[in-house]
């Protein structure tokens, strides 16, 4: 007798994930197949790692132990600030690497199976598209494994090391006026920014996995629009420099705009470049804080859910436009 | 015969790239490994004679006894030595990782025996280092004869042997200035030990490590690619967590000693609870003496756990589903 299914131990990781499925298992063993593939893959977590500790060692030594022979403060704050932007600084090259290594491993994943007249045999099998696009997506995900797993420790490291960092700019604020620090106790003003601060950091954790997905999406609608594998990773490139640049110009426009009005208008009423703004009272210190706070986690928020429904919106494409093929 | 001899000055006339490509891949990496040792002393050497000939002397009479030439000579002798054994302790770290995956390939039947082969075949790159330190430790021993004696002129100074100096004579008004003696006879003792033997020290300890971590992955080409990756990681956060651990530490410093510009100063509190006679130089000694002795204790100990963890979990065989 069968036992009820209700004992079984529920699976976190889907069907189309597990290496027993055959589309995610014939994706996978694909690439396994070219050794400077292989190399390239496995190598990306070491390269990551070595840049990562020796810049931290040459940078530690440098400027640790000059800066701490004058004050304690400067020491380990210059240090903690020098080792948070050099981290930034990596973050930014590997993650452009990591962005073009996954679209032109991704793109072909469809296109490539339209190229070999493979993709209608494909889906004779009693798999559901969703199935077999979700396998090949999870495949290339898993094969980016190692680079994920560097920018992620790139990443925790940065983020414990701007926490600490940040406790240090907190101290020399409340250093020269210990009346703001207790105001900010006694009347709870501190929740807000603390909480926006916690969506920061969650937000910056999770960039990683969110470009990583993000990219791979890209490179995937690409792969159904195109019918050569060298047209859909051009095409893929293509879209995701489009998206670097487009969101890189928004957000630099909508920061500058919303600093502009908030703080340099609104906040400063009598000092504002746009007339508007003379009329209105100037505002209290704690409206203000709590303004601009909000402001800021809106936006975050905002972000966040621009990039996973971007995701899911280019997902919906893809299947979408491989219904057609 | 002709022919032969014609064949044989044929042979001898080889160009030397034709000669490399028929070498085995083994040899090859016997050869580059054997190469360690002279490129370091090379290197070393023609650094070294670089700057020697080549650095700008300054001559400004500083007021008190100066040669900047022999200072040159004697920090040169000890920084690119430094700088070289640094470079070559840290490719040492992550390819003996690396060389520690290829012990366990056998399972735990040949396992002590492969690490005792690894380690003899690759003795090459601690020796290099070794030698290197060796180096810098004339150059430490070069510079403390220049200072202290008149064998190569007048007596130069030195920043940081005047201030050692300085503080162990000021330690000597005070009761238990003996113990800042020993302490810093200890630091210099272990130093020199941590030189001489870290090399081999550390190869041990990293293919141990190696052989430990490349008992996870499940496939074979995957052992050494985990095994360097968690030796770099370590060193990343071996340093990273100093700094963090260093800078927590001296943010409850400063908020118990100076919380706020307009507070009481309670610095001279925490003063008067720490020792008046305590001299900075003495804590960067203190300091320095216990990481160094947890460092070596670490490089001794560590090894013997990990390959005993790494022989436990070879007995119970490799992760399922292990692809050789």
């Amino acid at each position: 007798m069968e036992k009820p299914s209700a004992s079984k131990p529920r699976k976190l990781v889907p069907d189309w994930a597990d290496s027993g499925h055959p589309v995610f298992h014939l994706e996978v063993e694909r690439r396994k197949q070219s050794r400077v593939l292989l190399a390239m893959q496995q190598g990306c977590l070491p390269v990551i790692l070595a840049c990562t500790g020796l810049i931290s060692l040459v940078l530690t030594a440098l400027i640790l132990p000059t800066q701490l022979y004058w004050d304690i403060e400067s020491g380990f704050g210059g240090t903690l600030a020098a080792l948070f932007f050099a981290m930034l600084l990596i973050q930014l090259i590997v993650g452009a690497v990591a962005g073009v290594l996954t679209v032109t491993q991704a793109s072909p994943a469809i296109s490539g199976e339209v190229e070999l007249q493979s993709w209608h045999l494909l889906r004779t099998t009693t798999l559901s598209l969703k199935e077999i696009i979700f396998a090949k997506f999870a495949a290339v995900i898993q094969q980016s494994r190692s680079t994920l797993i560097g920018l992620m420790l790139l990443r925790f490291a940065s983020t414990i090391t701007g926490i600490i960092g940040t406790a240090y700019i907190v101290r020399s604020i409340f250093y020269w006026e210990s009346s703001g620090w207790e105001k900010m106790i006694d009347e709870w003003l501190w929740v807000l920014p603390l909480i926006t601060y916690s969506i920061f950091v969650f937000w910056y954790f999770a960039q990683p996995i969110i470009q990583m997905v993000l990219n791979s999406s890209i490179a995937f609608l690409a792969s159904a629009a195109s019918c050569t594998r060298s047209r859909s990773v051009a095409f893929g490139l293509v879209g995701r420099l489009m998206l670097w640049v487009l969101s890189i110009l928004l957000n630099v426009g909508l920061i500058y705009g919303l600093i502009y009005i908030l703080i340099i208008n609104w906040a400063d009423p009598s000092y504002a470049p746009i007339e508007f703004f003379h009329d209105l009272p100037q505002p209290e210190p704690e409206v203000v804080i709590f303004v601009l706070t909000m402001t800021i986690l809106l936006y975050i928020l905002a972000v966040l859910a621009l990039q996973v429904g971007s995701i899911a919106l280019l997902l919906n494409l893809t299947q979408r436009r491989a219904r057609k093929l | 015969m002709d022919h032969e001899s014609e064949a044989n000055s044929k042979q001898a006339k080889k160009p030397i790239g034709r000669r490399w490509r028929r070498l085995s891949r083994r040899r090859k990496r016997r050869i580059v490994q054997i190469g360690c040792i002279p490129l370091a002393l090379v290197s070393s050497l023609c650094l070294w004679l670089t700057v020697v000939f080549f650095a700008e002397i300054d001559n400004y009479n500083y007021g008190y006894s100066y040669d900047e030439r022999l200072r040159t000579f004697a920090g040169v002798a000890i920084i690119i030595p430094a700088i070289l054994q640094l470079l070559a302790t840290w490719f040492m770290t992550w390819q003996v990782a690396a060389v520690g995956a290829r012990t366990v390939s056998g399972g735990d039947q040949t396992f002590g025996l492969r690490q005792r082969v690894m380690f003899r075949r690759w003795i090459v790159s601690p020796l290099a280092v070794f030698l290197l330190r060796l180096l810098m430790l004339g150059g430490m021993v070069f510079l403390v004869l220049i200072y202290t004696t008149r064998i190569f002129g007048p007596t130069v100074y030195v920043d940081i042997l005047d201030t050692i100096e300085r503080s162990l004579a000021n330690s000597a008004y005070y009761p238990g200035f003996r113990l800042y003696y020993v302490l810093t006879i200890y630091t210099a003792v272990v130093t020199v030990l941590m030189l001489l033997t870290g090399p081999f020290l550390r190869a041990r300890y990293n293919l141990s490590l190696g052989s430990l971590v490349s008992t996870y992955p499940r496939r074979s080409y995957q052992r050494p690619w985990t095994a360097v990756s968690f030796r770099l990681a370590l060193g990343m956060f071996t340093t990273l967590g100093l700094v963090w651990i260093g800078s927590l530490g001296g943010l409850v410093y400063l908020s118990a000693v100076d919380p706020f510009y307009d507070s009481p100063d309670y610095s001279s509190l925490v003063n008067r609870a720490i020792p008046s006679i305590v001299d900075d130089v003495f804590i960067y000694v203190a300091l320095t003496a216990l990481l160094l002795t947890l460092n070596l204790l670490g490089q001794v100990v560590l090894p013997f756990i990990y390959t005993a963890l790494a022989k436990k979990r070879l007995r119970r065989g490799l992760p399922k589903g292990t692809v050789q």
